[in-house]
C-alpha cells in the first residue's frame, strides 16, 4: 500500500507540474485548494470513535451529491455491516434511524452543511488506536449510480 | 431604481404576480454574478433538488455560491413585517425584479438586480408614506456565507473567518469572500445575533445582520441601498475601490442592467410566425434565457452557464449545445471566445488526475481556473462548433491558423477513443481512470459508480453508444471541410474516409429490424443494446440515413411510448428498466423533445416538427421564461430539474432556424441555402437580421413565395428550391415558389 501511495503521489506531482506549467500557477492553487477543501469537506476528521457497542462517525456535509437516498450501505474494513445494525442521525436531530427503514418512500436526505452521524453495531470490539477503512455507498432517488465515500481513520476513545 | 417612468422596453415583464408565490422564482443575471430570487420577495427559493427540498436563494458570482438565502424585515408605526405577508405586487424582468410591500402607514417599494460594476446582487429600498405624521422605519437584513464552488455539489465550509472591509462585514473562506455593504451606512450589524463593531473571527455558519433605522418624513420616502457582494478574492480587490462611490448611484446601476439587455437584443433577429405566434413568443423568451446563461467571470474566460442555479458553470457539453444558437443571435463574437476558452483548456497531454487523454476538451472549467474532463462525448462536437463559426462569419482573419492546433489533437483524440477492430468511438472507463490515478493519495476518497460518461452520463450505455458514432461523423465531416479550407488535403481525405466509414457502420450495424429505429448502443462484442432512447434521431438530423429509414424512425419516436405531450423521454416507457423518475432512463428532456423537431424537420415532416416546437413553446410560456432541464416521465412535473438549462433552449432556437426556416450558412464560400419547411397551409412568416459575414439577411415567406434582401458589401448566392440566385446588395429578390 505505501508503495502505490507513493508512486500515486508522484504520479499526481508530475501532473500537477504539467497544470501549473501549462494554465499557470492560480489553476495549480485553486486545484489544490479544491482538492483539499473536497478532502475535509465530508468526514469530519478524528470523528470515528468507539461507543458502547459498536463505533461512530460524523460527516459534515453529503458525499459528493446532496439530496434523497433510498438506500445507504455501510461496510467497515471490506465487510458489510447490516443495515438494521447501523443507525444515521441527520443535523443532530436526536431521531437516529436504522439504514434498513431508508427506502423510497422514506429517503434520507442529506444537504449541504447539515452534520450527519452515523453509528453502527458491531459483534467484533475494536480497540482505540487502531486503523480502519469505513465505506458508505449512497443510492439516490434522482439519479442512479451510487456515489460513495471512503475514508481510513484510527479509532479514538469512547464518545459520548 | 424606482419611480422612473417606464422607457419601451427590449426586456419585456415575464411574470407578475399580485400576491406572494414562494414556488415561483426570477433569475437576475450578469456576465459574473446571478441571484435567485424567490416569488415571497425576498432572495430565498426553496426547490426539489435530487428529491430532497433545498433552497437556493441568494447571490452566486464567480463559479462560487456566495451566500444562502438573504432575507429582509421591517419595522414602522411598532409594527413588524416581512416581505413575503406583505406583498402585493412582483414584477419579474430579465434585469431586475421589482415588488411592492403594503401597509397601513405606507408601501414598502423594492428593486433588485445584478450592479454591472459588482459581482453580486443589489436591493434598493424605499418607503413612500401615506400619513401625514413621521415615521421611524427600521430595516434588518440577514445572509448566512455559503463560499463554495458550484464545481463540486453538495458541500459547504464548515467554518468561516470574518473581518471589517471598509467598516462592513467580510465573510471569507476557501479563497473567497461575501460582503454585505449599504448605503447609507448601517446603524447596527450583528453576528450571530451578537452586535459586530469590526473585530476579525470566526464561526461555523455566522448569520450576518444590517440594521438601518430611517426617519420618514410626513408623507414622505426614505430609502437604502444594499448590497451583497463577493467573488475569488484575488479578482474582487479590483472592485473594492467602488464600494463607495458606486453605492449611491442605484439609479445609475439599474439604466446600465437594462441598457445592456437592450443592446443585446437589439442586436438578434426578429421573427414574425403569424400561422404560430406561440412560436414567435417562445423564440423571444428563448432568446433572453439563453443570453442570461452568458458568463465571462474573469477577463479571458467567456462562455456560458449550464443551468441555473445549479450546473452555473462552463460545461464542455452544454456549451456545445447552446453555441450554434449563440451564432444565430448573431453573436459570433461571443462563440469565438468560448471556442477560444475551451481550447485554452484542451489537454496538453494525459492527465489522468483530472480525468483527461490528449486533445480532450473539459467536462467542466471554472473560475480559478478549475477544470475537469472524462467524458466521452465533449471532445467530439467542437470540430463542427469551429466549422459553424466560419460558416456563419466566412471566417476571421487568423481564425484557421489559431484552431489548428487544437483540431489537431481532437484529431489525435478521436483515434485514440476509436476501437481499431470495429471502427466505432468508445464509450466507458472515464472515470475510472481518473479514480485509479488519484486512489492513492489523501485519507478520503470519493466515486460515483459511472462506467461511462455519454450526455445520459447516469446510465450505462457501454460501449458504442449511437449519438457518439454521430458526433464522430459529424466532427470528421468538420475537419474534412476544414482541412480543405486550410489547404491540407491530406487530411481531409483522412477525414472523409472516416466519415464515410462511420455513416457505413450507422446504416448497417446499427439498423433495429423490429423496431424500425437504431440500436441504443453496441457491446464490444457486437451485439446491440436494444434499448429505445431519442439519441438515435441525431443520426436522421445528419442525413445518415436514406429517406425511408429517416421517415421511419421520426414515426418510431412519435409513438406514446416515447413521446409524451409535454416532450420525450430518455428512454421508451415500455423498456424493462424505465423508471419515471430516473434522470436518463424515463424522464423528459426538452432537449430529446428538440431533437426529434430537429430530425422531423430533417425528415420533411413540418407539421410534426411544428408539434414537437409547440411542445417545448408551451413550456417556456409557462415557466416565465425559464426553461426546466427536465420533467418527470409520468406527468409533466419538473423533477430533479433546474430551473434553466442551456440544453433547453439552444437546441430550441436552432431548430427554429436551421429546421422550421431550413438556413444552411456557408460564408466561406458566400452561400446560403434556404429551404423553409413550413407546415401545409402556413401563409406568411419572416425573418429580420440575420446576420453572415458582414452583411444581413432578411427573409419573407408569402403564399409560397419566398423573398430576400441582402445588405452586405459583396454578393453572396443563395440556394432555395434547388436553384441558385446571386443577391447583390439592397436589392430585394421573389424567389422561386418554396416546396415544403
Amino acid at each position: 500500500v505505501p508503495i502505490r501511495g507513493w508512486l500515486a503521489d508522484l504520479g499526481l506531482l508530475g501532473e500537477a507540474i504539467t497544470v501549473g506549467r501549462r494554465f499557470g500557477e492560480h489553476s495549480l492553487v485553486e486545484l489544490a485548494r479544491l482538492a483539499v477543501f473536497v478532502e475535509h469537506a465530508v468526514y469530519t476528521p478524528h470523528s470515528l470513535a468507539l461507543v458502547p457497542g459498536g463505533l461512530r462517525f460524523l460527516f459534515r456535509n453529503p458525499p459528493l451529491r446532496l439530496g434523497a437516498f433510498d438506500a445507504v450501505r455501510l461496510t467497515l474494513d471490506g465487510s458489510p455491516v447490516p443495515s438494521g445494525s447501523a443507525w444515521v442521525d441527520v443535523g443532530g436531530a436526536g431521531k437516529p434511524r436504522r439504514l434498513s427503514e431508508v427506502t423510497r418512500d422514506a429517503p434520507l436526505e442529506l444537504l449541504p452543511g447539515v452534520a450527519t452521524e452515523f453509528r453502527a453495531d458491531l459483534a467484533a470490539k475494536l480497540a482505540p488506536g487502531s486503523e480502519h477503512v469505513v465505506r458508505l455507498d449512497l443510492h439516490s432517488v434522482a439519479i442512479p449510480p451510487a456515489v460513495w465515500v471512503q475514508f481510513r481513520d484510527r479509532l479514538e476513545g469512547p464518545a459520548r | 431604481m424606482t419611480g422612473a417612468p417606464e422607457p419601451p422596453s427590449l426586456d419585456p415583464i415575464l411574470w407578475k404576480a399580485e400576491r406572494a408565490h414562494p414556488a415561483n422564482v426570477a433569475l437576475l443575471s450578469g456576465l459574473k454574478s446571478f441571484g435567485v430570487f424567490g416569488g415571497g420577495g425576498d432572495f430565498r427559493w426553496v426547490r426539489e433538488t435530487r428529491g430532497a427540498r433545498f433552497d437556493w436563494g441568494g447571490a452566486y458570482g464567480q463559479g462560487i455560491r456566495l451566500s444562502g438565502p438573504w432575507t429582509l424585515r421591517f419595522e414602522v408605526d411598532s409594527r413588524s413585517h416581512g416581505m413575503e405577508e406583505t406583498l402585493v405586487s412582483l414584477t419579474a424582468r430579465r434585469h431586475r425584479v421589482d415588488s411592492i410591500h403594503h401597509t397601513e402607514v405606507g408601501d414598502l417599494l423594492q428593486s433588485a438586480l445584478i450592479p454591472p460594476t459588482f459581482t453580486g446582487v443589489a436591493r434598493r429600498l424605499e418607503f413612500h408614506s401615506v400619513v401625514d405624521r413621521p415615521l421611524l422605519l427600521s430595516l434588518r437584513s440577514e445572509v448566512e456565507p455559503f463560499l463554495a464552488p458550484l464545481l463540486v455539489e453538495g458541500l459547504r465550509p464548515s467554518e468561516y473567518r470574518f473581518d471589517s472591509l471598509d467598516g462592513f462585514p467580510r465573510l471569507r473562506a476557501l479563497g473567497s469572500s461575501l460582503v454585505l455593504a449599504s448605503a447609507p451606512r448601517p446603524d447596527a450589524v450583528q453576528i450571530d445575533g451578537i452586535a459586530w463593531s469590526g473585530e476579525s473571527a470566526s464561526a461555523p455558519r455566522p448569520r450576518v445582520s444590517l440594521e438601518h433605522t430611517l426617519t420618514i418624513p410626513p408623507n414622505g420616502v426614505a430609502a437604502t441601498t444594499l448590497l451583497l457582494w463577493g467573488g475569488v478574492d484575488r479578482t474582487l480587490a479590483a472592485e473594492t475601490p467602488l464600494l463607495r462611490g458606486e453605492l449611491s448611484n442605484p439609479e445609475g446601476w439599474a439604466r446600465a442592467a437594462e441598457a445592456l439587455w437592450q443592446t443585446w437584443v437589439s442586436g438578434t433577429p426578429e421573427l414574425r410566425l403569424p400561422e404560430a405566434p406561440e412560436l414567435e413568443a417562445a423564440y423571444s423568451l428563448a432568446r433572453s434565457a439563453l443570453r442570461a446563461l452568458y458568463y465571462e467571470p474573469d477577463p479571458g474566460f467567456r462562455g456560458l452557464r449550464a443551468g441555473v442555479p445549479w450546473y452555473a458553470d462552463v460545461w464542455g457539453r452544454d456549451l456545445a449545445w447552446m453555441l450554434p444558437a449563440v451564432l444565430w443571435m448573431n453573436d459570433a463574437d461571443w462563440a469565438e471566445g468560448a471556442l477560444r476558452t475551451m481550447f485554452r483548456f484542451q489537454a496538453p497531454e494525459r492527465l489522468p488526475m483530472l480525468g483527461a487523454e490528449l486533445g480532450e476538451l473539459p467536462m467542466q472549467v471554472s473560475p480559478g481556473p478549475i477544470f475537469l474532463y472524462g467524458t466521452s462525448d465533449t471532445t467530439l462536437y467542437y470540430p463542427d462548433r469551429v466549422r459553424r463559426l466560419i460558416a456563419h462569419t466566412g471566417g476571421f482573419p487568423g481564425l484557421l491558423q489559431d484552431f489548428a492546433k487544437p483540431l489537431a489533437l481532437i484529431d489525435r483524440w478521436i483515434d485514440a477513443k476509436t476501437d481499431s477492430s470495429s471502427g466505432l468511438l468508445r464509450n466507458g472507463g472515464e472515470i475510472e481512470g481518473m479514480r485509479a490515478a488519484v486512489g492513492g493519495a489523501g485519507s478520503v476518497s470519493y466515486g460515483i459508480d459511472a462506467p461511462d460518461t455519454t450526455i445520459w452520463d447516469s446510465t450505462d450505455r457501454r460501449d458504442h453508444a449511437v449519438d457518439l458514432q454521430v458526433l464522430a461523423y459529424e466532427a470528421e465531416n468538420a475537419l474534412a471541410e476544414i482541412s480543405e479550407q486550410s489547404g491540407n488535403p491530406a487530411g481531409a481525405t483522412k477525414a472523409r474516409a472516416r466519415a464515410s466509414g462511420l455513416r457505413g457502420h450507422l446504416q448497417t450495424r446499427y439498423r433495429w429490424a423490429g423496431e424500425q429505429y437504431l440500436y441504443d448502443s453496441l457491446r464490444i462484442d457486437g451485439s446491440p443494446v436494444e434499448k429505445l432512447r431519442p439519441n438515435a434521431l441525431l443520426a436522421v438530423t445528419a442525413e445518415l440515413l436514406s429517406p425511408e429509414l429517416g421517415a421511419a424512425l421520426i414515426q418510431r419516436a412519435a409513438r406514446p411510448d416515447l413521446t409524451t405531450p409535454w416532450g420525450v423521454r430518455t428512454l421508451s416507457n415500455l423498456d424493462p428498466t424505465y423508471d419515471p423518475r430516473a434522470y436518463h432512463d424515463g424522464q423528459v428532456w426538452p432537449i430529446a423533445t428538440a431533437w426529434a423537431a430537429r430530425a422531423t424537420f430533417a425528415a420533411r415532416v413540418p407539421e410534426l416538427g411544428v408539434e414537437y416546437l409547440r411542445t417545448l413553446a408551451r413550456m417556456f410560456l409557462a415557466e416565465g421564461g425559464l426553461a426546466n432541464e427536465c420533467y418527470r416521465g409520468d406527468a409533466p412535473e419538473p423533477w430533479n430539474s433546474c430551473c434553466l438549462l442551456g440544453f433547453s433552449v439552444g437546441p430550441f432556437l436552432t431548430t427554429l432556424f436551421e429546421g422550421l426556416w431550413g438556413i444552411t450558412p456557408d460564408l466561406a464560400h458566400r452561400r446560403v441555402r434556404v429551404d423553409p419547411a413550413f407546415p401545409a397551409g402556413w401563409r406568411s412568416a419572416r425573418i429580420d437580421g440575420l446576420r453572415f459575414a458582414e452583411g444581413i439577411l432578411a427573409l419573407g415567406y408569402e403564399d409560397g413565395r419566398l423573398t430576400v434582401l441582402w445588405s452586405g458589401e459583396l454578393p453572396i448566392t443563395l440556394r432555395h428550391a434547388g436553384e441558385d440566385r446571386t443577391l447583390p446588395p439592397y436589392r430585394a429578390q421573389v424567389l422561386s415558389r418554396t416546396h415544403t
